[in-house]
């Protein structure tokens, strides 16, 4: 029987293979060196994984485990971005103009959701800023302490799944509620 | 990720595989296509419906029911799958229709063939007058 975890990772591989690129590219930003890149393993229980070489800096250590959840959050939002201010106008049971216009729609919202469910890091990524941070013994590490350790949640089994997907949901409103929320429809209804 | 592989050789900064790139151009042109037709074909209609399906609603809350009611007419006639242009013109002849049967009747074809949630049933019951509230509520069990 397919574990749902491998299931899960092969249905949204568009946001795993994002979530090690953007691994990959904040090492090369940061000068860190990368040894190997392994992008799609459908069906394996880590289903993407990325080797470089050790830091002790912090805030490069930070962007290389913290890049996928900026990079896949913004590809999210861009990629359901019309599907989400259908929702945020209220108007999402209207039909589309053309049937091709649907499928379009469709594959952007697949590959959307899938990067933003692939967003969050993962506890190997969480651990290694954890090793920097915990040395620094002030009160903004250990907010960040607290901060990255709550983000374990997303990683449980079955209760990450479902928090993943809550997740991938509100970065789909997110910035349709901004642009088009409540104050858009004062301003521009109302005159 | 792992910090192994010291023995293996470093991947070149900024040189990604062939099939990365097609990855990424491949993401990219899917937004830019999303975001063009969506512009293009869909959004002023959209808008322009949410202001419609707005200004029904102010009138509503407003009591301006004749006015309410004009502009549910037209969003039902724009779009018969419309739930809550029904449920709206239904509670609006609930609303008219006091002890008049012939409204009460209208406002139960606007509900034909669709399905409510316990809340969407208890909304409307709170327009119905009490005469027809057993009828209502045989037709419409919670």
């Amino acid at each position: 029987m397919l574990l749902p975890n491998r299931l899960i990772s092969f249905v949204s591989f568009p946001g795993v293979i994002l979530h090690e690129i953007t691994h990959r590219f904040f090492c090369d930003i940061a000068a860190v060196h990368a040894y190997n890149i392994s992008s799609i393993k459908p069906f394996f229980a880590m289903a993407g994984c990325i080797k470089h070489e050790s830091t002790i800096n912090i805030k490069r250590l930070f962007f290389i485990s913290m890049g996928p959840l900026i990079i896949n959050s913004v590809v999210c939002m861009l990629l359901t971005f019309p599907y989400g201010t259908k929702l945020t106008l209220g108007t999402d049971f209207v039909p589309y103009s053309f049937e091709w216009i649907r499928y379009i729609d469709y594959f952007a919202l697949w590959m959307g959701l899938s990067a933003g469910y692939q967003a969050m890091p993962s506890n190997n990524d969480i651990d290694n800023i954890l090793g920097g941070v915990v040395t620094e013994k002030n009160v903004f590490s250990s907010v960040v302490v607290m901060i990255l350790s709550s983000l374990r949640l997303f990683n449980i089994r079955f209760i990450g799944y479902t928090a993943r997907l809550i997740f991938a949901g509100i970065l789909m409103r997110l910035l349709p509620f901004f642009i088009f929320g409540e104050w858009y429809k004062f301003l521009v209804f109302t005159t | 990720m792992n910090n192994e592989g010291i023995e293996s050789y470093p991947l070149i900064e900024y040189v990604y595989p062939v099939w990365i790139k097609a990855f990424l151009i491949i993401v990219f042109l899917t937004f830019l296509c999303v975001v063009t037709v969506f512009f293009n074909y869909e959004f002023s209609y959209h808008v322009d419906l949410s202001k419609k399906m707005t200004d029904a609603e102010q009138a509503f809350f407003d009591k301006e029911y004749d006015t309410s009611f004009e502009l549910y007419q037209e969003l039902l006639s724009r779009h018969s799958n419309f739930k809550k242009a029904k449920i709206r013109l239904a509670e609006l002849c609930f609303i008219i229709s006091l002890n008049n049967d012939e409204n009460y009747m209208l406002g139960l074809a606007y509900l034909n063939n669709e399905t409510f949630k316990n809340e969407e049933v208890s909304e409307m019951k709170s327009y119905l007058p009490e005469k027809f509230k057993d009828n209502f509520n045989s037709i419409f069990t919670s």
